[in-house]
Formats: structure tokens, C-alpha cells, sequence
């Protein structure tokens, strides 16, 4: 039984694209590119405590096929590869730091772009792009964990 | 006893990944899914145009329709419809010159008491501007305000400015358009006695032309003008595409002229589709 409804998971990974193609726009003057919609399913992948099947990542990858409007079967190539790699890590994250699992999502989200750029912008590739998508997406995770932690203590020392 | 991460069988995962490949393959080479795909989109863009225009405004408007000032906005709303009408109305009349390719087709609009009626008033249904400034899919969606067109596709689009593209789909009354600017998206443009068709860079306001020395040996100058030249019959001639940005060498005898777009896609919302026929 998965924590979060496979509903619930949908609606925010396609909230997040509609928050994608209204930010993505400012990010790319600097070449950074965040996949909200990839770093969403990511983070629920990454959080489900027995990891999401290959059959629910290739729907959940068809399904942003068609709500992105790019080619049938690369997001569900990629969301499939993606899980594999999450589950595959899924004990030794508890291993890892923030920092170090940030990293991770900055790595595989430059991948999410690079490969998605090979199909979809492949006369406009940058690996100037990939290199600060990379950077951007480490420091965007970076701080969402930090968020978290830091929250809390803001909230007690205002006493709210 | 050591603990194995879950979901992890490799066959699942195998023949997952072979089977989007083989989706991918087959939409990639000969967009097997482009059926499908419009039809999910025709449905999101009626929804969206729907709930826009027959819930969310409304709603909107409640308010102030009840401190009775329905005539005003009313009159604003048509009032800066108009102008836009007319931004692309005179963009018309001032390349009557050459705006059509048959000249009994020029005087037919000439003769017209409403100018209009050569190009259909659009409206801006969705631009993805993600896709535009990232991708190589330069696309938007746009919906005629009044009259359909009867054989919308490959009609030219324009806005105010000058060009912007062409209708490659119609979703059941809404357009869908390739700009100028489109990967895919060729474009007949001249300067001078020099032809080329200029291909979309995916990069938003650039497309190129390539040559090779050995057939066009004339110099070429940064900022000068290329035309669109009405070959293919799609776009009407003699209208200013843009000018010339960089000249790049590709090879020993190609060149590659690289054009910055007169014509800006996202600042308008109103367009207008030229119907010739």
C-alpha cells in the first residue's frame, strides 16, 4: 500500500509542470533549466517506502507524455530508468547527507534535461546548459532539504 | 540476513524501458501518436477556453457588474479589440502593394467595404512559452474570434508586426501554429537576387539560411534585409522577416546566414489569419 495516493501524486506532478512552464521561462536567461514535474515524481519515488513499480512509472511517464506534448514513451523511458535507480539506492540513502542526496537529484535531474534535450532541442544543445542545470538543481534540492529541517525551528523561535 | 531494496526485478524494468523505447521509436520517426495527441489537446484547450470564458470571467465580472459597470467594460473590451483590429488591419493595407499574389485577389480586398475580410481576427487560445524558449516546438493555439476559416491550413498567421507563422493543425476550431522560429518550420525568404528557404533554429526570434559559396559568391552584411518571397504560394511576398545577425561558416564552401526576426510572437494577443483564396 503506497502513503500517498497515486491521485494525489498526479495532481502535484502536473501542478508542478503548469509552475514549470511559468518559471522555467526566467531560469533559462541564466541556461538553468528545473524540471519541477521530474523532481516532483523524484521526491515521491524517492519517499514511498517500497519504492513505485516500473509498470506505475511508465503510466505516470506516458500520462506527462501527453500533458508536456513531447514524444510518446520518453518520459516513461526516462520515470522508468529513474525508479530503478531510486529503488536500487533506497537503503543506502540513509546513509547520505542532504548534501549528498541533493547532489543526487541535481545529477538526475541534468540527466532528465540532457536527455529529454537530445529529442526535443538537439540543435540548441548545451552542455554549457547541463553543466548549470546541474548546479541549479543541486542547490534548488539543497535547499528544499534544508527547508525542512530549519522550519520547524523559525516557527518555534517566532513561537508559531 | 541483509535487506533488498524493493521493486527492484530487473525484467520489469527491462521490458518497461524496451517498450517506451519502441513507443518513442515510432513516434519520433512517424509520429505514430500525433492522432491521439491532438485530440488530448483539442479537449484541454476547449476546457480551458470553456471554463475561462463562460466560468472564470463571468465570476470575475460579477463584482463589478454589480456597481453597474457592465457598459464600460464592455465598451473597453471592444474599444482595445478594435484597436488590435485595426493594428493588423493597417499591417494589411500598408503592403497592399504585394500582400497577395494575385493582383485580381488585391483588388477584391481593396474593394471590400471591411478590409478585414481578407484575414480572420484570432485569439490567443495557449502559448507554451517554456517549450519556446527551451525547445525546438515552437507552437501556439489560436481560436478565430468571429468567422471560422473554411480551409484554415497552411494559412499564414500575423500579428500587428508582420509574420509569425503558418496553421499546421485544426483541433476541431481551434489552430494550432508553427512559428517561423519552429525546427521544422521552413520559410521562403529573399534579399536582393539572393533566395534561400529559411529553416527555425528552435531559438526564440532566429532562423537560418544556408548557402554554399560555390553557387552564390556575393558578400552578404550584418543587418541586412530579408524578404519573404512567396514561393510555395503559403506566405505573401515582400514582407520584412527580419535581418541579418551573424554570418557563420559551416564548411569550406557553406556559409550559414543566421536572421533576427522582425516579428515578436509573445507580445500580442490578437492575431490575424490570411486567407488568399
Amino acid at each position: 500500500m503506497r502513503e500517498d495516493s497515486t491521485l494525489k501524486i498526479l495532481f502535484l506532478i502536473v501542478l508542478a509542470y503548469n509552475i514549470e512552464v511559468f518559471i522555467n521561462p526566467i531560469f533559462m536567461n541564466v541556461n538553468i533549466i528545473i524540471p519541477f514535474s521530474f523532481l516532483t515524481y523524484s521526491y515521491f519515488a524517492y519517499k514511498d517506502k517500497n519504492g513505485f513499480t516500473a509498470s506505475s512509472s511508465f503510466l505516470i511517464g506516458l500520462l506527462m507524455d501527453l500533458v508536456t506534448g513531447s514524444y510518446i514513451g520518453l518520459n516513461g523511458l526516462i520515470y522508468c530508468m529513474t525508479t530503478y535507480v531510486i529503488n536500487s539506492y533506497k537503503y543506502v540513502f540513509r546513509l547520505f547527507s542532504y548534501l549528498q542526496i541533493s547532489i543526487f537529484f541535481g545529477i538526475i535531474a541534468s540527466t532528465y534535461v540532457a536527455l529529454t534535450h537530445l529529442f526535443v532541442n538537439i540543435n540548441n544543445f548545451s552542455y554549457l546548459t547541463l553543466l548549470l542545470t546541474l548546479i541549479g538543481n543541486t542547490i534548488f534540492s539543497f535547499l528544499i532539504s534544508i527547508a525542512r529541517v530549519y522550519k520547524p525551528i523559525i516557527f518555534k523561535r517566532r513561537g508559531i | 540476513m541483509a535487506n533488498y531494496a524493493p521493486n527492484t526485478s530487473v525484467f520489469s524494468y527491462v521490458f518497461f524501458v524496451l517498450l517506451s523505447s519502441f513507443l518513442l521509436y515510432l513516434d519520433f520517426t512517424n509520429e505514430t501518436f500525433s492522432k491521439p495527441k491532438n485530440t488530448y489537446k483539442t479537449s484541454v484547450l476547449s476546457l480551458n477556453y470553456f471554463i475561462k470564458n463562460y466560468i472564470f470571467e463571468p465570476l470575475v465580472q460579477f463584482p463589478e457588474l454589480l456597481h453597474s459597470k457592465k457598459n464600460l467594460i464592455k465598451q473597453n473590451n471592444d474599444l482595445r479589440l478594435q484597436v488590435e483590429k485595426e493594428y493588423i488591419s493597417n499591417f494589411v493595407l500598408s503592403k497592399n502593394n504585394d500582400f497577395f499574389l494575385n493582383e485580381s485577389k488585391l483588388n477584391a480586398l481593396v474593394d471590400k467595404e471591411n478590409n478585414l475580410n481578407k484575414v480572420i481576427i484570432s485569439k490567443l487560445i495557449k502559448f507554451d512559452t517554456n517549450n519556446y524558449f527551451c525547445c525546438s516546438n515552437h507552437r501556439l493555439f489560436i481560436k478565430p474570434i468571429s468567422d471560422e476559416a473554411t480551409e484554415p491550413l497552411q494559412s499564414a498567421i500575423i500579428n500587428s508586426q508582420g509574420l509569425i507563422g503558418q496553421i499546421i493543425y485544426d483541433l476541431n476550431g481551434i489552430y494550432e501554429v508553427m512559428l517561423l522560429t519552429d525546427i521544422k518550420h521552413s520559410t521562403p525568404v529573399f534579399s536582393e537576387n539572393f533566395h534561400c528557404n529559411a529553416k527555425g533554429s528552435g531559438k526564440p526570434g532566429i532562423i537560418t539560411c544556408i548557402y554554399s559559396e560555390l553557387i552564390w559568391d556575393e558578400q552578404f552584411a550584418i543587418g541586412q534585409k530579408f524578404y519573404s518571397s512567396g514561393l510555395g504560394g503559403i506566405f505573401p511576398k515582400n514582407i520584412l522577416i527580419g535581418d541579418i545577425l551573424d554570418i557563420k561558416n559551416i564548411s569550406a564552401s557553406e556559409k550559414e546566414v543566421v536572421l533576427k526576426l522582425k516579428v515578436n510572437p509573445i507580445t500580442e494577443n490578437l492575431f490575424g489569419i490570411v486567407v488568399s483564396s
